[in-house]
């Protein structure tokens, strides 16, 4: 017998879990060898060796073992870790995912407020995270410096400013966390003369002091939207970037879902056509001047009706009929009504509050958080310009601000700023305003870093770091603390005011440790102060001026995906359609279709808008249900330094804006148009915007559905087929659609990108209609041009029982599963898109080119679940297999049957208004199994009997 | 070999021709010099194909995105391209194989250069299934091989891989027919060359012809089995080649009527054509005599034929379409008529039914300058019949969410441009270098129509 060697102890022991090759397959050197066995193996080497030669382009990737074993990483485990999402003011309770320490899904946190939604905005912060023209570390005059020699510099700098007699400015958005509010506090009183001034180019500050003057505190209204039976929106988009729009979502969806007893009716009026107002069950366009006769019309009703004199108001006929009718369905509801209204000027803040109180709304759908903002929120910078000007200023701190990009006379803060000899931007990302910085202190992501908030419904919500800082940054906060003199991390800092401010609320039941391991783990302190109504000050009411003229107005808005341009980098975003245009990598002019014909313009003119001495160039949208004299641009892009995605995309409109009475004139500005003869086409992912007549959307009215819930809906067709049935799997997986529930607001398509590694194309390849996206929401107008309704649909692969697309591969790409699903399998396939020529809903995606994922620091954030997928290749939605494949692993593993409730696809798992039900239909309990069964289920295009998984639940607007 | 001319039989050859003086006409181009206008087509048609091979090389080294296709129209020129090639191929086979089982006499002078358009055609269709895949490379994977990944085996249920069939029998039994029928061409060509290596080239490609009559018997029964194998699948090729749309769910696609609307077109395409060629080869190669203006006549009344087979096959559709209240199937038609493409349905409209209607008059069978026209709006009505058929299909479907337009990018354009270029070279180079008259076959009617007793 031979003598075995061995080199370690397992290789001894052979391993339990089998070899990596059954034994007695080409085992060349032991036993005895047939003629057979010689042949076999002859003919193995001959076809193998050109082949693995022909194999030399993968390059050798070196994998090195961790030294030391961490016991919570388990390569292909992934972990997940509660923190809080930074990217808008609502702070929505996040879980991201990490795999071998990457972050590489946000999902939202089910215990918190937000209820486990999260946006569009939320679900892309982790491809921001990887983004790799973020500042690599600090700068001194455009020069990278070590943080040591930052310091040193920022500090003698604050010395001398100080000694000079100037004062620090600190320019920082206004912020709700406990402890960066005491970062700054601790800033301003160790440095002598600190100003702290808060700027948000796209601020509430007109909500905030409204409130203040109001109800006594200068803070965000929250809402209990859930509660309510009626809510009237007045230019405000709150299931799509106002305040709060998951939580918002959320509560619009449960209190029109058709299971509760009331359901919510709501009536916008606005005058562009925001992804609110889509959904609305009325939706009036005014032009801004316009909504502001009409709110002060209701004003003075409503007052007139609680016994309180006003002067009267003149509107025109038509107004005072929305008037009466609205005043009337605000009145009847009273107590279950609100009023929101986003139009930045305190005077109709002020009154909307005023209208709220006396409805007796306030505690019961309209609260008063106890959180406060600071700084201080202005929208006028002018002052500061004026000391800078006047060399008063000797430092400057950005922090989370960038006023050269959007600030309205940005150019002029940009020549102010150079009189002051310190500035400072404590941005990661690269800003206009970081440009023209002597330091940059670059922050980390926040997925980098510790923090904490306030949040509107009283609770404490904790956010910590995921991964290790990618870059050499520093938390902004910590730069203030090293600044401040003060030797703590930020970390500590925290857990310090935590225990100040927070744990002395918990009445000690427990220990600060266990006490604090909760939160972070929850992401959530047990400890809250609930939001109340606040203390009414009363006050007189006084009607807001409104303006007869109805001219050409200018409103600017957020869109969804970019908001005030901070997220201009992220490529998801960027490609991201609108929910309503369905444009994509660009702003534009939005105009109503009858101001469009007014004005003869047609979609893709370039037009040049006026406002005083500055002037942007945007081409035309057309958009069905804009008010007339109207033209809506977006803010946030025209961005120039933030990095490749975003610069140069679409115009920056924040120049064009004025200020009145301190606050920024958002809404009715007057402007100029003239057409420049250009032309420019918009990459739009949707160009036909009617169902032709089609039974595609199903809808009913309330009053229909209340007396039969099949209503709006079609008989089942009889199934017939001329094929034997299908092989039955253990599970069969099922899809059900809520339209009345879905709002469009498109997270789930962002969810769905981030956790299916779906590439971004590109502008010019969206023009080609060859985005890639798995999920898409199609929006179709009907009605009359001017006051349309509008209906959003989700779409993605319905995985037909009879797919047309497996019938005709001529390679057997496309295949079903036993569960019932269609798959693809990438490697079988050539490429011919026959599938995708043959699919009736146009699910399928085609790999035209390799799309990029060179950026290593980018790649990071794919999942390594789902394989990239190279060009030449179809894909489709495979309705997250991989986590389905999890689900089964986890219950195997738990040795305990597989629940439905164990899989959440990534689409469902973000949808801010449960509007998707997944699910197994083998198991009659199932929810997926009860709405399939529900007299409100259809199946799109039914008649071609191919039979999909996906199905749909009717649509239900209360139509009065 | 005087004598009465047949007063209802027209000859086939014209001129007093004897057995030798036609070898020598017809062997001519084989040894001679060719003339400056072959020079002349040749480099044209080589350029082209040669921009071609460039746009295929592009496009298979960076993606099939380089052309204008996108997530809702996922086949455009490229199925279009395929398909008019393959229509083209069909009248070869139709010319030799229906034509000699119904013992039509005419076909002898055209039938060769049909066959050889043939097998050029459908080398021309073959290459776009191939490139039009997204990975090439991979197209092996279509063949049912043995091969080591388990259970892996293709989808008998799809009609690309009916196609793999239908284009690959087609194209070996069209290439052996053809093959057959040169021999004792080649024969007489290895006796009559004073080259030694053309004498060795086509020694060596006649496999032993020595014209005894046992050759002869065996030669022609051979011909007649081909042609038996041959003529169904005239008939099955262009039905497979329609099954692709017709198996499909996509209204305007999704239709009955497609096998024998595709075959008439195919016929109407193929003898558009060999019309087109025949007329500049019989100028150009100065073979007026032998394809004559009876020939041209007689494949006018089969473009005429079937050119109002496929317009009445239009017309059906829409009928069906009305008939059908099915109101996507509706929409198509209407689409097709009205809507962004309607140019290209109109010209298809012009072209195929319109122009044909004036061979209706002799004076225009006869006139060759006047059927070249006529052939070549033909054949642009044959392509853009394909291309109404899957783009204005395809663009507005079920979910008008998806509608989308469709245009070519000049990597398609020269792609389909190198097609031409790839036919035209191969046609030149098989006009040079053999026979492209049926030596054999002439002979036996070299007499035809021009006396009693010689049949």
């Amino acid at each position: 017998m031979e003598r075995e060697y061995w080199q370690s102890v397992d290789q001894k022991k052979p391993a339990s879990g089998g070899a990596e090759f059954p034994e007695g397959h080409f085992d060349l050197l032991s036993g005895s060898k047939t003629r057979r066995d010689f042949l076999s193996i002859l003919g193995f080497s001959v076809a193998t060796v050109p082949l693995l030669t022909a194999c030399n382009r993968i390059p050798v990737q070196k994998a090195v073992t961790y030294l030391k074993k961490y016991p919570e990483i388990v390569p292909g485990i992934a972990n997940w870790y509660a923190t809080t999402c930074s990217g808008c003011t609502a702070k929505c309770g996040m879980l991201i995912k990490t795999r071998e320490g990457r972050p590489i899904k946000a999902e939202g946190n089910p215990d918190c407020p937000s209820l486990g939604g999260l946006c569009a905005v939320g679900q892309a912060s982790v491809l921001s995270l990887y983004d790799s023209s973020r500042h690599s570390g600090p700068q001194v005059n455009g020069k990278p410096a070590s943080w040591e020699e930052v310091d040193r510099s920022i500090l003698e700098s604050l010395r001398s400013s100080n000694a000079g007699g100037k004062k620090v400015v600190v320019l920082a958005k206004p912020t709700f966390s406990p402890s960066t509010k005491r970062v700054l506090q601790l800033f301003q009183s160790k440095n002598g003369n600190v100003e702290l001034i808060g700027f948000e180019p796209f601020s509430r500050s007109s909500a905030l002091a409204a409130l203040g003057k109001t109800h006594g505190r200068a803070t965000l209204p929250s809402y209990r939207l859930d509660s309510a039976e009626l809510v009237v929106g007045i230019e405000v988009d709150f299931l799509g970037s106002w305040i709060d729009p998951v939580g918002l979502s959320k509560q619009y969806s449960k209190a029109r879902s058709l299971n509760g007893t009331h359901f919510l009716r709501h009536v916008q009026l606005e005058s562009r056509m925001s992804l609110t107002g889509s959904n609305a069950d009325e939706r009036i366009p005014l032009s801004p001047q316009a909504l502001r006769r009409v709110l002060s019309g209701i004003a003075q009703n409503i007052a007139s009706r609680a016994g309180k004199t006003v002067q009267p108001v003149q509107i025109s006929a038509s107004e005072s009929g929305i008037v009466n009718r609205i005043s009337n369905e605000l009145w009847e509801k009273r107590g279950k009504s609100a009023l929101l209204c986003d139009l930045n000027q305190l005077d109709a803040q002020v009154i909307v509050n005023q209208i709220n109180q006396l409805l007796g709304n306030f505690g019961k759908t309209v609260l008063v958080p106890k959180r406060t903002p600071l700084p201080a929120v202005r929208d006028s910078l002018d002052e500061l310009i004026l000391e800078m000007e006047q060399g008063k200023v000797g430092a400057l701190l950005f922090l989370d601000t960038n006023p050269v990009y959007n600030y309205r006379a940005g150019e002029r803060f940009r020549t102010a700023m150079a009189k002051v000899p310190l500035r400072v931007s404590l941005s990661g990302e690269r800003t206009e305003t970081a440009v023209h910085c002597t330091h940059v202190c670059p922050g980390n992501h926040f997925l980098e870093s510790w923090n904490d908030f306030e949040l509107a419904s009283g609770s404490y919500a904790i956010a910590q770091p995921t991964i290790q800082p990618l870059r050499a940054t520093r938390t902004a906060q910590e730069s203030l603390l090293v600044w401040s003199g003060v030797n703590s991390s930020y970390y500590q800092f925290i857990q310090d005011t935590w225990r100040a401010q927070i744990y002395s609320k918990s009445k000690g039941l427990s220990a600060f440790r266990e006490f604090w391991d909760k939160s972070l783990h929850d992401g959530l302190s047990p400890v809250a102060s609930t939001p109340d109504s606040g203390s009414y000050v009363g006050g007189a009411i006084t009607l807001p001026k409104a303006s007869n003229d109805d001219g050409l107005q200018l409103l600017v808005y957020e869109k969804i995906s970019l908001r005030d341009g901070s997220f201009a980098n992220n490529p998801w975003l960027q490609e991201m359609p609108d929910p309503v245009t369905k444009v994509t990598w660009d702003n534009y002019a939005q105009i109503g279709v009858a101001t469009a014909k007014k004005l003869e313009l047609e979609e893709g003119m370039v037009v040049e808008i006026q406002s005083g001495d500055t002037k942007i160039s945007l081409p035309v949208q057309v958009q069905p249900g804009g008010a007339e004299n109207l033209v809506a641009v977006a803010v946030g892009y025209g961005r120039e330094v933030c990095g490749p995605a975003g610069d140069g995309v679409g115009a920056n409109v924040f120049p064009l804006l004025s200020l009145s009475e301190g606050y920024l004139v958002r809404e009715g500005l007057p402007v100029t148009l003239r057409a420049t003869g250009q032309r420019y086409s918009l990459a739009s992912t949707q160009t036909h915007h009617s169902m032709e007549g089609r039974d595609i959307v199903r809808e009913t009215s309330l009053a229909a559905y209340r007396k039969d819930p099949g209503a709006g809906n079609k008989k089942r067709m009889p199934q017939e087929s001329m094929w034997n049935g299908l092989p039955k799997g253990e599970h069969a997986w099922g899809v059900a659609v809520d339209l009345n529930r879905c709002t469009g607001c498109s997270g789930c398509l962002v969810s769905c990108q981030a956790e299916n590694n779906v590439p971004v194309v590109g502008r010019e390849e969206v023009k080609n209609r060859r985005e890639m996206h798995w999920i898409r929401l199609d929006r179709y107008y009907s009605g009359a041009e001017d006051t349309p309704e509008v209906v959003h649909q989700p779409i993605f692969c319905a995985h037909c029982d009879h797919a047309p697309c497996e019938t005709v591969c001529p390679v057997l790409a496309t295949v079903q599963s036993s569960d019932g699903l269609n798959q693809q399998v990438y490697n079988r396939c050539v490429g011919t898109r026959y599938c995708a020529n043959n699919c009736p809903y146009k699910v399928r995606r085609f790999n035209w080119f390799n799309y990029p994922h060179e950026d290593p620091m980018e790649r990071m954030v794919l999942n390594p679940d789902v394989v990239v997928r190279t060009r030449g290749v179809m894909e489709k939605c495979s309705l997250c297999i991989q986590r389905i494949q999890e689900g089964k692993l986890r219950a195997k593993k738990e040795k305990r049957p597989l629940k439905d409730s164990d899989i959440k696809l990534a689409c469902q798992q973000s949808c801010p208004s449960d509007a998707i039900v997944f699910g197994d239909l083998n198991d009659p309990e199932s929810p997926i199994s009860k709405a399939v069964k529900s007299p409100r289920n259809y199946v799109l295009l039914e008649e071609l009997n191919v039979r999909p998984r996906v199905s749909f639940m009717t649509k239900v607007r209360d139509k009065g | 070999m005087s004598g009465a001319t047949s007063k209802f039989r027209k000859p086939l050859v014209e001129g007093e021709k004897n057995y030798s003086q036609v070898t020598h006409e017809i062997l001519a181009p084989l040894e001679g010099k060719p003339t400056r206008g072959w020079y002349g087509a040749f480099v044209i048609a080589f350029i082209a194909f040669a921009i071609g091979f460039a746009m295929v090389w592009y496009q298979i080294a960076t993606g099939i995105g380089v052309w204008g296709l996108n997530k809702t129209v996922g086949w455009a020129w490229d199925i279009t391209n395929f398909v008019f090639w393959v229509g083209i191929g069909h009248a070869g086979t139709l010319i030799s194989a229906i034509l000699l089982l119904f013992r039509q006499k005419w076909r002898t002078s055209i039938n060769r250069a049909a066959e050889a358009m043939t097998i050029f055609a459908v080398i021309c269709a073959a290459l776009f299934p191939l490139i039009h895949m997204g990975r090439p490379w991979l197209a092996y994977w279509v063949f049912p091989y043995p091969n080591t990944r388990g259970t892996l085996w293709v989808n008998f249920r799809s009609p690309l891989l009916w196609d793999v069939f239908a284009i690959s029998t087609y194209f070996i039994i069209s290439l052996t027919f053809w093959y057959i029928g040169l021999i004792p061409d080649l024969a007489t060509a290895r006796d009559k060359v004073k080259t030694a290596w053309r004498c060795r080239l086509y020694g060596f490609l006649s496999m032993g012809w020595n014209g005894s009559t046992r050759c002869w018997h065996r030669y022609e029964i051979l011909c007649l089995i081909l042609a038996g194998l041959a003529t169904p699948l005239v008939v099955s090729v262009h039905s497979i080649v329609s099954m692709d749309f017709a198996t499909a769910v996509i209204p305007g696609w999704h239709t009955t009527l497609f096998p024998p609307y595709f075959v008439a077109g195919a016929v109407f395409s193929g003898f558009a054509m060999v019309l087109s060629l025949m007329i500049i080869t019989r100028k150009v190669m100065a073979m007026e005599s032998y394809i004559t203006v009876n020939h041209l006549e007689a494949m006018c009344k089969v473009l005429l034929l079937t050119g109002m087979m496929v317009g009445f096959a239009y017309m059906t559709e829409f009928f069906t379409a009305w008939y059908s209240a099915n109101p996507y199937e509706r929409f198509v038609f209407i689409n097709r008529a009205t809507g962004p493409y309607a140019w290209a349905f109109w010209t298809m409209v012009f072209c195929n039914i319109a122009v044909p209607q004036v061979l209706w008059f002799k004076a225009v069978r006869t006139n060759p300058t006047l059927i070249f026209i006529i052939s070549i709006f033909v054949n642009i009505g044959m392509w853009f019949e394909r291309f109404v058929i899957i783009t204005t299909s395809l663009h507005r479907d079920f979910l008008p969410s998806s509608w989308a337009m469709y245009s070519p990018t000049w990597v398609e354009k020269g792609t389909f441009l190198g097609t031409f270029g790839l036919f035209f070279t191969c046609f030149l180079l098989f006009i040079r270098l053999l026979p492209m008259i049926s030596l054999g076959e002439i002979k036996s009617v070299l007499h035809f129509g021009k006396g009693a007793g010689h049949a």
